[in-house]
C-alpha cells in the first residue's frame, strides 16, 4: 500500500536535472512486476557484475522490482513495502533494525529519537539514487534518528536500495491517478523542495543512522509540504545569519564558487538542524557506539597487520617472499572478484616465480632492496610493459604500452613482483572508482573476511577515488603496496575510505614519466600502503631524478630543498622526557572544520589533535584563509589541464577507433565520445569552455591566482620555507608550524549508490576532495593515515598530515605518531 | 628505444607545481640570475592577446616603437599598403626539438618517430638545448632581446598529423622580443629600411597529412612531426613586395635555412586614415609566391575599397596558377587555439653568462662581414653577395689570400673561375671539391707567370673532374709550364716576325691590332705556353712601338686562345 503512495510523488529534481531518470524511470515502469537485468540504468556502469547471481544487491539494485523479489532476496522481512519505503542509508543503522539484521551480525544499536522527520521518509523514497553531499548529512542525521517507526527494518542498505529503486522505477505505474504529472506546477515545486530535503535525510551520512520511515504517504506529502515552508522559512533566516558571520570571500568570480557557496548555505541549515537534535548525542559518540561486531574487529586488525617486510627482516622463515605472495594470491582469488581491486593479474606463476628468486636472495642476505620479493601493484594509469594500461577508460580498452613508466621501473629494479593492475576512475577523474570502464571497485571493509555466502551481498561502500583499486588491493591484502597517482586527493581519499597509509609526496619528487596525464601540474605519484614505515620505503625507492621529466627535481634541487629542511626544531627541555614530537609545532587549519564536517569527523579530527599533543607536540590553531577557494582553483585547472591533456586520444595512433570514419571531424567525435566515459566527457567540457579565449582570463587566469595565493597562504604558516617560491623561515616564531594536521574526507566511505549514477550533483561530488585539494594545489606533501574508525558505522577514516614543500621527513615523522595512537583508538 | 635525454641545463624548475601566471611588469633591464635556482624572481606580464579582461600592465609598458617612416609606395596617390610576415624557419638541429629523435630531411617515411612524438600516453616533452641555443643565437643576430625567462604554452586544434592535439609553441612569454632587420642598397632595395621584429618564438611542427596516395585514405607521416621551427614575428613595417621579398632573402641568409614557411599580413589603407582590417595570407613557401601574392592582395584589396566594399578580417591562400588569392575562412570562424601554458615544461631560464656566451659564439653577421670584405679586399658589392651567398665561401676565400696572394685575383678565380664552372657542371660550392691549397696553387702559379691563365682554366677543370694534385704537379706531369725565359720568347717572336714581315709593315703603319695576330700564333705553335704578357713586351719592342700602346686584339686573341685551350684539351 505503501507503494502507491510513494509513487505518487513526482520526483521533480530528478527530472530536471537528470532528464536520463526520466527516461530510466519510464523505462522500468513499463514492465513493473517483473525483475529486469541487474545492469540497467546507469548502474550499467558495472560492466562486470560484482555478483552476478545476486538480484538484491545495490549494483543490481534496479533488479528487484516487486515486493515479491525483494522479501524473496531478504527473507526474514516481512513488509517488504516498508522496507521500500525505510531508507536508510546507513549499515549500522542496521543495528536499530531486529529482525533482518540477523544475517549480518550486526549489533543492534540504540534506537534514537527521530521527532521532526518522522513523516518524511516517503517522501525521500524516490530519491534513493540521489547523491546527496554529505554537506547535508548531518541535518539528515539528525532528523532521522527521531523518525523511529522503523519496525522490521534491514540492516543492509543494499537491500533497502533495491527497494527504493524499485519505488522510484514503479512510480508512474503502480499510482493510478495520483499526481505523477511531471509538471512543475507550483504545487509540485514545493513537494520537490521537500524531496530535495527529504533526499538529504535518506542520502543522510554513511555514519549516521538515519531512517525515514512512513506508511500514509498521503498523509505526508501534506506534512512534508507543511514541512517544506517551515523549513525554507528557516533557511532564509539561517542564510542570513550564516552570511553574516561568514568572511566575504575574496574573490567571487567564478561559477563554482557560487555554486560551492550555495552548498555551504545549506550546509549552514543542515549543521543548525544536527546540532539541535545531536547535542547530547555527538560528543560521545564515539565511546558509545561500537558497532564493528567481534567479526569486524579481527578485520581491522588483518587490514592493519605489520607489514610483510617486517617479518622478513626479523629473519621468520615462516614469512617470506614466498609465502607473502601466497597469502596475496589467495587474497586476489578469493575476493578480487567481489572487490574488482585489480583489473589485470599478472601470471600467478611468474608471481611465484618471482617470489621464490627474491626469497633466494633474502636467505643470502642478498635483498636487492629492503622492497625485495615483495607484491606491488599498480593503477592502471601507469605503463607498463607487461599488462595493460587502460587508465580504465574504453579509449585505451587493449592499450599495451611499449615502455614502463620510471616509478614502476625502480621498484622493479628493487626486486619488486607486479601483482596486477589497479582499478580506477577513468584518467583519474573521480572520488569513488564509480567511473571507471572496468566496473565499480568496492571497499574490502566489510566485504573481506564476510563470510563467503554472504560476500555477494556484503554492503558496497564507495573505496574511494580515483586510486580505489590501488587502495583496496593494498587494504584486503592483495599486495604489499600499491602506486597510484593523486591529483587532487586521487591516494589520500582512498586511503582514508579503505583503512590503509595514503602518501602523496610534494610535486616534482617521483618521475611521471610513464604515468598517463590528467592534470600535468597537480599529477603525483603516490604510494599506497599499510604502515607509515611501508611508505617511507616505497617512496625512498622511487624518489629519484629523472632527465625524462622535466618537472621532477633534480639531484641538485634536491640538495637545495633538504639546505632549508636541515634546520631541525629545537626540541627544548622536554626532550629528556622522550617525547617523540617534542618541539614539534602542529597547526590545526581553522579552515578546514567547515560545516559540512561530520561530527564523527571532528571528534577524531580533535582526538588526533589530542594525540599529538600527547606527544609533545605543541598544537597551534593556524589559518589557510583561502581554503574555501581551493575546489573551484582545482576544478578549473584540473578540467582545463585534462581536457588538453586528452586531446591525443585520437584513435588515430593508439587506442579505439571508431568504426564509423568517414571524415575527419566525424572520426574525432565519434571515436571521442564512445572512448571517453560520461565524467571524462563532463570535464573535457568545463576545461575546454575554460580554456576558451573568452574565459580563459576570467577563470584559468583567476584560478592561478588563487593557487598562487594558497601556496603563500600555506607558506606563511610553515615555519621551514619553501626553497621553491623562495618563503622566508619562521622556526622561531611561535605561529608558525611543522606540519598540519587535518581530516583527509568528510565522512567515510559513502555507500556505492550514493556515488553512482546519473542523479549525482557533479559539484557535490566535486566535494569530497575539499581537504586533499589546498595541498595538492600548493605542491605540498601529504599523508593520510589511518586513525580509529567511526563511531556509527565503524568504517575506517584516515587523518591527513601535511608538510611543507620537499618536508616529507616531517610528514613521515608526524604520520607514524598519528598511526601509532590511532591503533591505540582501534582498540 | 629511449635513451636517457640530458635536459637542458638552462631549463629549471620554476615553480613547484606549474608555472604560475601573476601580473606583474619585469623592467626589462632586470638581470634575473640563476645563482637562486629555484628561486622565481619575477613574472612577465602575462596578457592575452584576445584580451577582453583589462590589461594595466600591458600600458605600463613603454612602447618602443621608434618613428615611422614617411609614406612610400602610395599606389593611385591615396592608398598605402601594410605589410608585416610571419616566417617559420626549420631549426637545423640533429635532434627534434621535444624528443631525441633525428631530425632529418626527407627520412624514409615514419622511421624518426619516437614515442613522445607520437604522443604516447603517458609520456612528456625534453627540450632540446641544441635548439634553444639555435634559437637565442638566432635572436641576438636579429639584434632582439632574449629574455632570461621564457615559457611553453600549447595551441589546441585537432589534426591527424598533430598527433597531440595541441603544438608546443611560446604564446605568452617568448624568447625573444623587440629585434630588428636593416635593409640598405647593398641588398637591392633603394634606400635604407628598419624593419621591426616583433617576437620570436620557438614551436613545434607537425606531420605531414600524405593524402590520397591511396583514393580515399590519408597516410601520417610523424617524421616532421615535433621538429624545431623558429617563428620570426615582424612588425607591420613593410610597405611593398619588394621590401618583404628582400626581407625574406635576407633572413634566409642569415639562418642559412633552406625552406621556411612564411604567413603575410597585408592590409590597405588610404592615408591619413587608420590601418585598414588586414588579411592574412597563409602558407607562401618560396619568395617569389610571397612577393605575387602581396601584390595580388594589395590589388585585391585597393580594388575592394575603390568600389566601395569594405574589407573584412579574414585568411586567404594564394593561387600562383591564377595569381589570386582567395578566402580561406573568415574571422568568425577562426578557431579557438586555447592557448594553455605548458604544464609539463618548466619555464626556460637562460642566465646572462649563458645568453653572452652564446652571443660571444655568434658567428659573424651578414651586414657586418659583408662590410668588412668590401672595405679591406675592395671588392665590389657583387662580388661580396655572390661570395656570401654560398656557405664557406667567404672563409675559402679569406683563407687563399691569407698566404699572400692577390685579393684582386683570388676573387677572380674563385668568383668566376671555380664557382662558374661549379655552376655549370651543377655542383653546389663547397672548400672540398677543390679545396683551398689546389685553387692557391693555380693562382700562385698565374700571378707568378709560371703559367698562363689559360693554362691554369685547364688545371682548374681537372681539378674539379677529381685530380687531387697542386697545380705544380699537374702542370709538371702535362709539361705546360709557361716558356717565361725572355731569350726564347725573343727567339720565336724574330721567328715569326721574319716569316711575315708584311703584318710588321702593316703594324708600322698604324694597325697595331695585328700584333694579336703574331700573339695568338706564337701561342698557337707553344700550345698556349707562352706568357702573353711578356710576349707582347717583347713583340712591341720588336716593332718599335711604344710599350703602352693598346691593340684591340688583344681580347679577340684571348678568346682564341680560350678557344683552342677548349681543343687542346679535348
Amino acid at each position: 500500500m505503501k507503494r502507491p503512495s510513494t509513487s505518487a510523488l513526482p520526483s521533480p529534481k530528478f527530472r530536471k536535472q537528470a532528464p536520463v531518470d526520466d527516461y530510466k524511470v519510464a523505462a522500468a515502469s513499463s514492465k513493473p512486476k517483473t525483475s529486469t537485468p541487474a545492469s540497467s540504468g546507469p548502474k550499467s556502469i558495472l560492466r562486470k557484475p560484482l555478483r552476478p547471481e545476486s538480484s538484491s544487491t545495490h549494483a543490481a539494485s534496479s533488479t528487484a522490482s516487486t515486493s515479491a523479489s525483494s522479501s524473496k532476496a531478504k527473507g526474514s522481512i516481512s513488509g517488504a513495502a516498508i522496507l521500500k519505503a525505510n531508507t536508510q542509508a546507513n549499515s549500522t543503522a542496521g543495528s536499530k533494525g531486529s529482525a533482518a539484521s540477523g544475517a549480518s551480525g550486526r549489533k543492534p544499536k540504540g534506537v534514537l529519537k527521530q521527532p521532526v522527520m518522522a513523516s518524511r521518509g516517503d517522501v525521500t523514497g524516490g530519491m534513493g539514487k540521489k547523491r546527496r553531499a554529505k554537506v547535508e548529512r548531518e541535518e539528515v542525521n539528525s532528523g532521522d534518528d527521531s523518525s523511529s517507526d522503523n519496525d522490521g527494518e534491514d540492516e543492509r542498505e543494499s537491500d533497502q536500495e533495491d527497494d527504493e529503486d524499485e519505488d522510484e522505477d514503479g512510480m508512474p505505474t503502480a499510482t493510478p491517478g495520483k499526481k505523477t504529472s511531471k509538471k512543475h506546477t507550483e504545487e509540485n515545486m514545493a513537494e520537490a523542495m521537500s524531496k530535495i530535503l527529504g533526499s538529504t535525510l535518506r542520502k543522510a551520512d554513511a555514519s549516521q543512522p538515519i531512517l525515514a520511515r512512513s506508511r500514509g504517504a498521503e498523509r505526508k506529502i501534506e506534512e512534508a509540504k507543511i514541512e517544506t515552508k517551515a523549513r525554507k522559512a528557516i533557511t532564509i533566516e539561517k542564510r542570513r545569519l550564516a552570511n553574516k558571520d561568514r568572511v566575504k570571500p575574496e574573490y567571487t568570480g567564478m561559477e563554482y564558487e557560487k555554486k560551492l557557496r550555495k552548498v555551504a548555505t545549506r550546509g549552514v541549515v543542515q549543521l543548525f538542524n544536527a546540532i539541535k537534535a545531536q547535542q547530547k548525542a555527538t560528543d560521545d559518540l564515539t565511546e558509545k557506539a561500537r558497532p564493528i561486531t567481534t567479526n569486524d574487529k579481527d578485520k581491522v586488525a588483518s587490514l592493519s597487520k605489520a607489514s610483510f617486510l617486517d617479518l622478513l627482516k626479523s629473519g621468520t622463515k615462516s614469512h617470506t617472499p614466498v609465502t607473502a605472495a601466497a597469502t596475496s594470491l589467495e587474497q586476489i582469488s578469493k575476493y578480487n572478484k567481489y572487490l574488482n581491486a585489480f583489473v589485470d593479474v599478472a601470471d600467478y606463476d611468474v608471481i611465484r616465480s618471482q617470489a621464490e628468486d627474491a626469497t633466494r636472495r633474502w636467505e643470502k642476505g642478498q635483498p636487492k632492496s629492503p622492497l625485495d620479493g615483495t607484491i606491488i601493484g599498480y593503477k592502471m594509469n601507469f605503463c607498463t610493459e607487461e599488462l595493460r594500461s587502460t587508465c580504465s577508460s574504453s579509449m585505451l580498452e587493449n592499450f599495451q604500452a611499449p615502455y614502463t613508466a620510471t616509478a614502476v621501473e625502480l621498484l622493479r629494479q628493487a626486486g619488486a613482483i607486479t601483482g596486477g593492475k589497479a582499478n580506477m576512475d577513468e584518467f583519474g577523474m573521480g572520488s569513488h572508482n564509480v567511473f571507471s570502464a572496468a566496473g565499480v571497485t568496492r571497499n574490502p571493509f566489510g566485504i573481506v573476511n564476510c563470510p563467503t555466502e554472504e560476500l555477494d551481498t556484503a554492503e558496497g561502500r564507495s573505496p574511494g577515488g580515483s586510486s580505489g583499486g590501488s587502495a583496496a588491493a593494498v587494504a584486503s591484502n592483495m599486495c604489499f603496496a600499491a602506486l597510484g597517482s593523486d591529483t587532487g586527493g586521487s591516494v589520500r581519499l582512498p586511503a582514508s575510505y579503505c583503512g590503509v597509509v595514503g602518501f602523496k609526496p610534494s610535486y616534482g619528487r617521483i618521475s611521471r614519466w610513464g604515468l598517463v596525464a590528467y592534470a600535468s601540474s597537480l599529477d603525483t605519484v603516490g604510494t599506497l600502503t599499510k604502515t607509515v614505515n611501508d611508505a617511507e620505503i616505497v617512496y625512498n625507492l622511487i624518489s629519484k631524478e629523472d632527465p625524462k621529466d622535466s618537472t621532477c627535481l633534480t639531484q641538485r634541487q634536491r640538495d637545495h630543498i633538504a639546505q632549508g629542511i636541515t634546520s631541525v626544531e629545537q626540541s627544548e627541555e622536554s626532550r629528556n622526557t622522550g617525547k617523540p614530537l617534542s618541539g614539534v609545532r602542529i597547526g590545526v587549519p581553522q579552515e578546514f572544520n567547515i560545516e559540512e564536517l561530520s561530527p564523527s569527523t571532528k571528534s577524531l579530527w580533535r582526538k588526533g589533535i589530542l594525540a599529538l599533543k600527547d606527544a609533545g607536540a605543541t598544537v597551534v590553531p593556524i589559518s589557510i584563509p583561502n581554503t574555501r577557494l581551493a575546489v573551484g582553483a582545482y576544478l578549473t585547472l584540473a578540467t582545463a589541464e585534462a581536457s588538453s591533456n586528452l586531446q591525443r586520444y585520437d584513435g588515430i595512433r593508439y587506442g579505439h577507433q571508431s568504426d564509423e570514419k568517414d571524415e575527419k571531424d566525424s572520426l574525432y567525435y565519434h571515436t571521442r565520445s564512445e572512448g571517453f566515459g560520461k565524467e571524462v566527457r563532463r570535464r573535457i567540457l568545463l576545461g575546454t569552455y575554460v580554456l576558451t579565449s573568452g574565459s580563459f582570463d576570467n577563470f584559468f587566469l583567476r584560478a592561478q591566482k588563487i593557487r598562487q595565493t594558497i601556496r603563500k597562504d600555506f607558506d606563511n604558516v610553515f615555519a621551514r620555507p619553501n626553497m621553491i617560491t623562495g618563503s622566508l623561515p619562521g622556526e622561531d616564531d611561535p605561529e608558525r608550524v611543522h606540519a598540519l594536521l587535518a581530516p583527509v574526507a568528510v565522512t567515510t566511505a559513502p555507500k556505492l549508490e550514493d556515488v553512482l549514477g546519473d542523479h549525482i550533483d557533479p559539484i557535490n561530488a566535486y566535494m569530497d576532495d575539499i581537504f586533499t585539494i589546498p595541498a595538492s594545489l600548493a605542491g605540498l606533501p601529504a599523508m593520510s593515515v589511518p586513525f580509529g574508525n567511526c563511531a556509527n558505522d565503524g568504517f575506517p577514516m584516515g587523518l591527513q598530515v601535511i608538510g611543507q614543500y620537499g618536508d616529507e621527513e616531517m610528514v613521515f615523522k608526524v604520520g607514524r605518531v598519528v598511526e601509532e595512537k590511532g591503533q591505540a583508538y582501534r582498540r | 628505444m629511449m635513451h636517457p635525454r640530458i635536459p637542458h641545463p638552462a631549463l629549471r624548475r620554476s615553480l613547484l607545481a606549474g608555472r604560475t601566471l601573476l601580473t606583474l611588469t619585469r623592467p626589462a633591464t632586470t638581470p634575473i640570475h640563476s645563482a637562486v635556482p629555484l628561486c622565481l624572481i619575477r613574472f612577465r606580464a602575462l596578457t592575452t592577446t584576445t584580451g577582453t579582461g583589462t590589461a594595466p600592465a600591458a600600458e605600463a609598458t613603454p612602447d618602443v616603437r621608434e618613428w615611422s617612416p614617411p609614406p612610400r609606395h602610395i599606389i593611385n596617390g591615396r592608398w598605402q599598403p601594410i605589410i608585416g610576415l610571419e616566417i617559420h624557419a626549420q631549426l637545423k638541429t640533429t635532434t627534434k626539438l621535444f624528443s631525441d629523435s633525428k631530425n632529418i630531411y626527407n627520412a624514409p617515411i615514419n622511421t624518426n618517430v619516437s614515442l613522445i612524438d607520437a604522443a604516447y600516453p603517458g609520456t612528456l616533452p625534453q627540450l632540446s638545448k641544441e635548439c634553444v641555443d639555435l634559437a637565442v643565437k638566432t635572436s641576438l643576430a636579429l639584434d632582439a632581446h632574449v629574455y632570461p625567462m621564457s615559457s611553453f604554452d600549447r595551441k589546441h586544434y585537432f589534426y591527424p598529423d598533430l598527433p597531440h592535439g595541441y603544438q608546443i609553441t611560446q604564446h605568452y612569454e617568448p624568447l625573444a622580443q623587440n629585434g630588428k632587420i636593416v635593409m640598405t642598397p647593398l641588398d637591392g632595395l633603394d634606400y635604407s629600411l628598419t624593419v621591426g621584429i616583433e617576437q620570436l618564438q620557438l614551436e613545434q611542427d607537425t606531420g605531414k597529412s600524405l593524402h590520397d596516395v591511396y583514393p580515399g585514405l590519408t597516410l601520417l607521416d610523424l617524421n616532421r612531426a615535433g621538429t624545431g621551427l623558429m617563428e620570426i614575428v615582424t612588425k607591420p613595417d613593410m610597405r611593398s613586395s619588394q621590401e618583404a621579398g628582400i626581407l625574406v632573402k635576407k633572413l634566409q641568409t642569415l639562418l642559412r635555412a633552406g625552406s621556411m614557411r612564411c604567413d603575410v599580413n597585408v592590409s590597405v589603407h588610404e592615408l591619413g586614415t587608420p590601418f585598414g582590417a588586414r588579411c592574412e595570407l597563409k602558407n607562401l613557401n618560396s619568395i617569389k609566391s610571397v612577393m605575387d601574392a602581396i601584390d595580388a592582395e594589395i590589388k585585391r584589396q585597393i580594388a575592394s575599397y575603390e568600389s566601395n566594399t569594405p574589407i573584412v578580417q579574414e585568411t586567404r591562400g594564394y593561387d600562383a596558377s591564377t595569381g589570386k588569392t582567395f578566402r580561406i575562412r573568415s574571422k568568425e570562424s577562426a578557431p579557438d587555439y586555447r592557448y594553455m601554458p605548458e604544464p609539463d615544461l618548466p619555464r626556460l631560464i637562460l642566465t646572462q653568462e649563458e645568453i653572452h656566451a652564446l652571443q660571444q659564439s655568434l658567428p659573424e653577421l651578414p651586414d657586418a662581414r659583408r662590410g668588412r670584405i668590401m672595405e679591406k679586399y675592395q671588392l665590389s658589392v657583387i662580388e661580396a653577395r655572390t661570395l656570401m651567398g654560398e656557405q664557406d665561401m667567404v672563409e675559402y676565400f679569406e683563407s687563399l689570400v691569407s698566404t699572400g696572394l692577390q685579393a684582386k685575383s683570388v676573387i677572380s678565380w674563385t668568383i668566376h673561375e671555380l664557382l662558374g664552372r661549379l655552376n655549370v657542371r651543377g655542383i653546389s660550392f663547397s672548400p672540398k671539391v677543390v679545396n683551398a691549397q689546389q685553387l692557391g696553387s693555380i693562382v700562385e702559379s698565374v700571378d707568378k707567370g709560371q703559367i698562363s691563365a689559360k693554362i691554369g682554366k685547364s688545371v682548374l677543370d681537372l681539378m674539379i673532374d677529381g685530380d687531387a694534385r697542386t697545380a705544380d704537379a699537374i702542370v709538371q706531369e702535362k709539361g705546360w709550364k709557361q716558356m717565361g725565359n725572355h731569350a726564347e720568347l725573343e727567339a720565336l717572336c724574330d721567328d715569326m716576325i721574319a716569316r711575315h714581315p708584311e703584318h710588321v709593315a702593316k703594324i708600322q703603319g698604324g694597325n697595331v691590332n695585328l700584333l694579336g695576330f703574331f700573339i695568338g700564333q706564337i701561342m698557337k705553335d707553344t700550345k698556349g705556353r707562352a706568357n702573353p704578357v711578356v710576349l707582347s713586351e717583347i713583340l712591341k719592342s720588336k716593332v718599335g712601338l711604344p710599350s703602352d700602346v693598346v691593340f684591340k686584339a688583344e681580347d679577340g686573341a684571348r678568346t682564341t686562345k680560350k678557344k683552342k685551350g677548349g681543343r687542346d684539351k679535348s
